[in-house]
């Protein structure tokens, strides 16, 4: 009985053993895909934040750059935290992200190369028409927070360590005040799901414009506070160092950005939304 | 005693095919009655519903002095009367004990009483050193063995056994006929058989019947139908021939 | 390999740590899905059993439903429940939505099909000679439908087994109608979504590693209760 139980425990714990190993080694693999394609259209990998590829504006944008440059972006779209760890595994040649502080580290971590200012975006706090914390038309999206945590009105966070998420932090922080308790409620969720919850908890969020726009007619939650200088959020892209990772492709990469920071890119950026929303979502600031 | 069955025109179908079609039966009470006839005729499905586990599509059926009605209560109430050996001896899982004691636990007999009397049943068929063993591990012949002991030991009036020996080896087959013989005689049990072994047939029954095709060919005292057959068919059968 | 061994190291130093909010999701997860599972036997185990037992009209099909909703995509099932608990819902008064209570609602949904139609196929699988046996020895029909249930045990616990696998393992159901709220409805499967998303691979692993381990924990508690209830279990011996 004892044997046969022990024996069990350890086939158990072999099976979970070499899952891991498989979760590990997928992890390792080394992308190697170019190899075999023809030359005509070579492969690029962009990782970049959800709410570029759920706006809409990669699939404006990107068929122009590909039809310049010859190159077939693959998209991969996932929060900034994950696409910086994506640049630091080189497992993507280029990203598009927006968290300066992360992207800074970034490259002084040696990661990347070249970090170029492409364009901003702005976000707003939107909550019920009932605004439990008087915060409509406030100016100041310090002032905001602050009145928010007075009246401990429900306030929901991605908490994901996401561009955004890390935006709604500095702002607590900014303004003083470490947010905690029943009212503050951390889901863990893209923009989109984070809405959604924000709306059926009738509770304040902060969110980008450009998803704003594009779900709004989905829910009831009104914009409260905008325009305020800390609610604007900067996008970079950066080339994966050569020097780190033989096998990136910098060329395609730098082609990339140097495309998105032209006349042409900066102009296509600028015009997107405009037709959809009578608003542009992006505001283009390359130097 | 009340004639414990008494059949008239049963008829019971699967789909389109007749399988049994009895006009007249009746069995009286603390006979030993056998039931003849090749594979496939219908020996068991007659059986089978005898003991009330499949609803005949026609005609009528007393047991045991009341017309039977296959109303929830009397069926348990008929059916607390009688207990059969399945055909293939089906073992539950669980010990040997397990299995003889099932009838007596489903009538909420006391622990102490249970435990007597599947020793003595146990005992009965010679199988005391396997009380605690795992019934589905038994041979053929054993698990027949505990088949019948799991039978006897709720002491029915009725007994169906369905080819109860036909693994059991010469000298136990001659000790469960004893039993067989032992419970009739005491207990005043009726007891309704099927076997292949004519020989058995022979030596135990005191009224025969023979089955072919659903229908009862030929019936009688086991002395008439054995030395003189009226029916053909019978004889053939009787003789070994395959004529069916 | 990094990863791994990080993840690994992470783990376990997470569980010996007894990191407050890694225990409060482990705990959480447990709660809702043991719970899920009871209430799943509950209903799928007699459902189960009556369906195969019973003769009622259009059987091929209600078993046939059950089949198809054992492959109930979760998201799916999460939606429903969703539905019926947004505020505009049916059940919206109640507000349950984002509790713990509606991410059971939502695994119960894609547990007791499970439970419900395995425990069919297995009381299907015995022989008409279970139930004579029993009668013939005067069982009443209770007592017959549990000896028949006691021999349909090893699918029935097959059913429990792969029924606690799916809900504990499950994400998209809970991640909707639990929303993932932090010290709230957060359980180990959202967690991990959250810290893949993160970036944090390795703590990630380290969470997939303490759920692989509890469903490891949990099937062995069920395997060893089942030996010392029933003793006698055939294994079919090959040579
Ligand atoms: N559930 C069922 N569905 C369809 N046909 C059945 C069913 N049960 C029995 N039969 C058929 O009814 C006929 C009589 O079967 P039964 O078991 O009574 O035969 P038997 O006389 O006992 O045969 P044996 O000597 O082989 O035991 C057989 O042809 C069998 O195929
Ligand atoms: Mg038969």
């Amino acid at each position: 009985m004892f044997k046969k139980s022990k024996l069990t425990l350890i086939i158990g714990l072999l099976m979970i053993f070499m899952m891991s190993v498989l979760a590990g080694c997928a992890q390792e693999e080394a992308p190697d895909q170019s190899a075999d394609q023809p030359p005509a259209a070579k492969e690029l990998k962009l990782a970049t934040t959800t709410s570029t590829e759920d706006s809409g504006l990669l699939d404006y944008i990107l068929p122009e750059f590909e039809k310049d440059a010859n190159y077939k972006v693959q998209v991969i779209a996932v929060g900034t935290g994950q696409a910086i760890e994506m640049g630091e595994a080189g497992d993507v040649d280029v990203i598009l992200v927006h968290s300066r502080a992360a992207e800074d580290k970034f490259v002084e971590d040696g990661f990347g190369v070249d970090r170029r200012d492409v364009m901003y975006n702005d976000y707003l706090i939107i909550g019920s028409t009932e605004d439990p914390a008087g915060i409509k038309g406030e100016a100041d999206v310090l002032k905001a927070f602050v009145a928010i945590q007075e009246k401990q009105a429900p306030f929901v966070s991605r908490g994901d360590n996401s561009g955004t998420d890390k935006k709604e932090k500095g702002i607590w922080k900014k303004a003083e005040i470490t947010p905690e308790g029943d009212w503050y409620i951390e889901v863990g969720q893209g923009m989109g799901d984070t809405f959604r919850m924000a709306d059926e908890k009738k509770a304040y969020t902060l969110i980008d414009r450009a998803t704003y726009l594009a779900l709004k007619d989905n829910y009831q939650l009104e914009p409260m506070v905008e325009g305020s200088p800390d609610l604007l959020n900067p996008y970079g892209v950066i080339p994966v160092n050569p020097e780190k990772y033989a096998h990136v492709d910098f060329e395609g990469a730098t082609a990339f950005a140097e495309w998105l920071t032209s006349e042409k890119g900066q102009q296509m950026i600028g015009e997107f939304g405009v037709d959809e929303y009578g608003q542009a979502l992006f505001v283009p600031d390359a130097k | 005693m009340k004639t414990p069955f008494k059949l008239h025109n049963i008829v019971k179908r699967y789909g389109e095919r007749e399988v049994l079609n009895i006009d007249q039966l009746s069995i009286p009470a603390g006979n030993i009655y056998t039931i003849l006839g090749p594979n496939g005729s219908g020996k068991s499905t007659l059986l089978r519903i005898m003991a009330l586990l499949l609803v005949n599509d026609e005609g009528q059926l007393e047991v045991l002095g009341e017309k039977v009605i296959w109303q929830k209560g009397q069926l348990l109430r008929l059916r607390r009367q009688m207990s059969m050996v399945t055909q293939t001896s089906f073992m539950f899982q669980g010990s040997v004990y397990y299995n003889v004691a099932y009838g007596l636990r489903a009538r909420q007999m006391s622990a102490k009483k249970v435990r007597r009397q599947v020793g003595e049943m146990l005992e009965m068929v010679g199988m005391t050193a396997y009380r605690d063993a795992d019934a589905r591990t038994l041979s053929g012949g054993e698990r027949q063995k505990v088949a019948i002991a799991r039978a006897l030991a709720v002491n029915p009036r009725v007994l169906f056994l369905d080819e109860p020996t036909s693994n059991i080896d010469l000298a136990s087959a001659t000790d469960i006929e004893n039993h067989i013989r032992q419970i009739n005689k005491q207990r005043k049990t009726t007891i309704i058989m099927v076997t292949h072994n004519l020989f058995q047939a022979r030596r135990l029954a005191d009224e025969v019947m023979f089955i072919s095709d659903g229908r009862i060919i030929e019936k009688g005292t086991a002395e008439e139908l054995f030395s003189q057959p009226r029916d053909e068919r019978t004889a053939a059968f009787l003789r070994g021939e395959t004529v069916f | 390999m990094e990863i791994l061994v990080q993840g690994l190291k992470e783990g376990f130093l997470l569980i010996w740590q007894m990191d407050a909010e890694i225990f409060d999701v482990t705990l959480l997860s447990l709660q809702v899905s043991l719970t899920a599972l009871v209430l799943s036997a509950l209903i799928g185990v007699p459902l189960g059993a009556a369906l195969a037992l019973t003769k009622v009209r259009g059987k091929q099909v209600i078993l046939n439903t059950v089949y198809t909703l054992m492959g109930l995509p979760p998201v799916l099932a999460g939606l429903l429940v969703y539905l019926l608990l947004t505020s505009r819902g049916l059940l919206g008064q109640y507000e349950l939505l984002f509790t713990p209570a509606a991410m059971v609602m939502a695994q119960v949904l894609l547990a007791a099909p499970i439970v419900c139609g395995l425990t069919a196929r297995a009381v299907l699988a015995l022989n008409q000679e279970v139930y004579d046996t029993a009668a013939t020895l005067g069982a009443t029909r209770r007592q017959a439908t549990l000896s028949i249930m006691r021999e349909a045990r090893m699918g029935i616990i097959a059913a429990l087994t792969t029924a606690l696998g799916r809900v504990i393992a499950e994400v998209g159901a809970v991640m909707l109608v639990g929303g993932n709220i932090r010290w709230s409805t957060r359980v180990l499967t959202t967690s991990i979504v959250l810290e893949t998303r993160m970036g944090n691979f390795s703590t990630a692993i380290a969470i997939g590693i303490i759920l692989l381990t509890i469903s490891f924990a949990i099937n062995l508690f069920i395997l060893t209760l089942e030996k010392r209830t029933f003793r006698y279990e055939n294994t079919i011996q090959i040579t």
